[in-house]
């Protein structure tokens, strides 16, 4: 081991920091090295000077000086620092309180979120009287909205029980034919076709101007034209 | 009684000497001064004002600037009382306020590191005791500062925990927020400059 790499554990060699093992390898070093053997004493008498030089005797005067400034000066901030106290024992009532927030801010945009205008649109259909298209109440509109978006699905199904229920088959032609009752004696005779899926609410009926040429496969269950 | 084992498990051991009587004395002290008593707070300050003004006036150098961390510290320490864990040992957290509270004065004052005591200091403190014997130990103490002043801020607060102060290393890496291979690389740079300081100082005398 060399001098220069002994030299540079020396200063922790003083107050027995090194790891055993380079503290082992330092002691065998200054036993047969006399310039580092010297320089290993006088780290070690500056380790002891510094920790024995003795620390500074402060008279209670002093002391008692002291508690009086840091007591005045927590007296002319009283309130200041019980809302420091506060605020900080209650970092999760702080936290809740600004989720709360947030909350409300998202459903209240979620809310604002429907434009008015197509509130109105969906609401009034141009065969409504001009009465009907006047501006209502907001309570109204939004509730009209939620029937709104309820109306297709509701319309599909009164219709559909209108027909009558007897057939159950899955996607089949469960009529044909027969010409629909026409309203205009001028309009040319009109074809029906009634379609049952395999949703019994659901019947697909078709309209189409009667022809010579077509002809409709009720038993195998196709149309063709 | 199992958290009062944790307790003692986790606390370093400063207070070898101490009565379990005065560990159970001074939790219960902490516990009145976190609840808002004043008086506790007050018998809190009695215990340590000696430890917080020694170590406050080894970083910073006069008697002053001792004085004003001490009185900062203390002010800290009662704000931020309520986040100390008691399982840990309080002294290492009123350390780390002090030594906080002294750098930050150093800063303001734009010392970087630098004490403000010199030679002239020196003669003026050591002719201020009495007797001989106090005029003695009070020039070795100006020394010391003056050898202080020589070391970095870094350094200076490494080596002032560690052989002053008494802490083992990792604690002082602890307290300063670094790591202890960084902690003993400052002190072994420190214990070079003090030993050179130490070396002049003897050769000045002869």
């Amino acid at each position: 081991m060399n001098c220069t790499r002994i030299e540079t554990w020396l200063p922790l060699y003083a107050s027995s920091d090194l790891p055993a093992l380079q503290l082992a390898q330092v002691r065998a070093h200054l036993a047969q090295c006399e310039s580092c053997a010297a320089s290993a004493e006088e780290f070690v008498a500056a380790h002891e000077w510094l920790r024995h030089v003795a620390a500074p005797q402060f008279d209670e005067a002093f002391y008692a000086d002291l508690r009086y400034a840091v007591r005045q000066e927590l007296a002319s901030q009283p309130v200041r620092s019980m809302w420091l106290r506060l605020l900080w024992l209650k970092p999760c009532a702080v936290a809740a309180a600004v989720l709360l927030l947030a909350i409300f801010s998202l459903r209240l945009f979620q809310t604002k979120g429907v434009p008015r205008s197509d509130i109105v649109k969906t609401l009034t259909s141009p065969q409504q009287p001009d009465a009907a298209r006047a501006p209502m109440p907001l309570t109204n509109q939004l509730a009209q909205t939620q029937k709104a978006v309820m109306t297709p699905r509701r319309i599909v199904r009164q219709r559909v029980r209108a027909v009558p229920q007897a057939e159950t088959a899955p996607a089949e032609i469960v009529a044909s034919a027969e010409p629909a009752p026409a309203p205009n004696t001028a309009e040319p005779e009109m074809l029906r076709i009634e379609m049952q899926t395999a949703d019994p609410n659901i019947r697909i009926i078709w309209l189409t101007p009667k022809t010579t040429n077509a002809s409709v496969d009720v038993s195998a269950g196709s149309l063709t034209r | 009684m199992a958290g009062r084992g944790l307790e003692l498990a986790l606390m370093p051991n400063y207070f070898s000497d101490e009565a379990e009587a005065d560990i159970d004395l001074h939790a219960a002290l902490i516990r009145r001064a976190q609840a808002g008593e004043r008086a506790a707070f007050d018998q809190l300050m009695e215990m340590h004002q000696q430890r917080v003004v020694t170590l406050a006036w080894r970083l910073l150098g006069t008697r002053e600037d001792a004085r004003d961390a001490a009185q900062e510290a203390f002010l800290r320490v009662f704000r931020h009382l309520h986040k100390y864990d008691a399982r840990y040992e309080f002294n290492g957290w009123l350390y780390r306020i002090v030594v906080n509270v002294c750098r930050d004065m150093l800063r303001q004052r734009g010392r970087h590191g630098g004490l403000s005591l010199d030679e002239a200091a020196v003669a003026q403190l050591a002719s201020d005791d009495d007797s001989e014997a106090d005029a003695l130990a009070a020039q070795e103490r100006a020394w010391l500062q003056c050898a202080l002043a020589e070391l970095s801020e870094k350094e200076r607060a490494a080596i002032v925990l560690r052989d002053l102060e008494g802490l083992p290393t990792e604690e002082v890496a602890r307290l300063l927020g670094s790591s202890a291979t960084t902690v003993r690389s400052q002190i072994s740079a420190a214990r070079q400059k003090l030993k050179a300081f130490r070396a002049r100082h003897l050769k000045s005398r002869k």
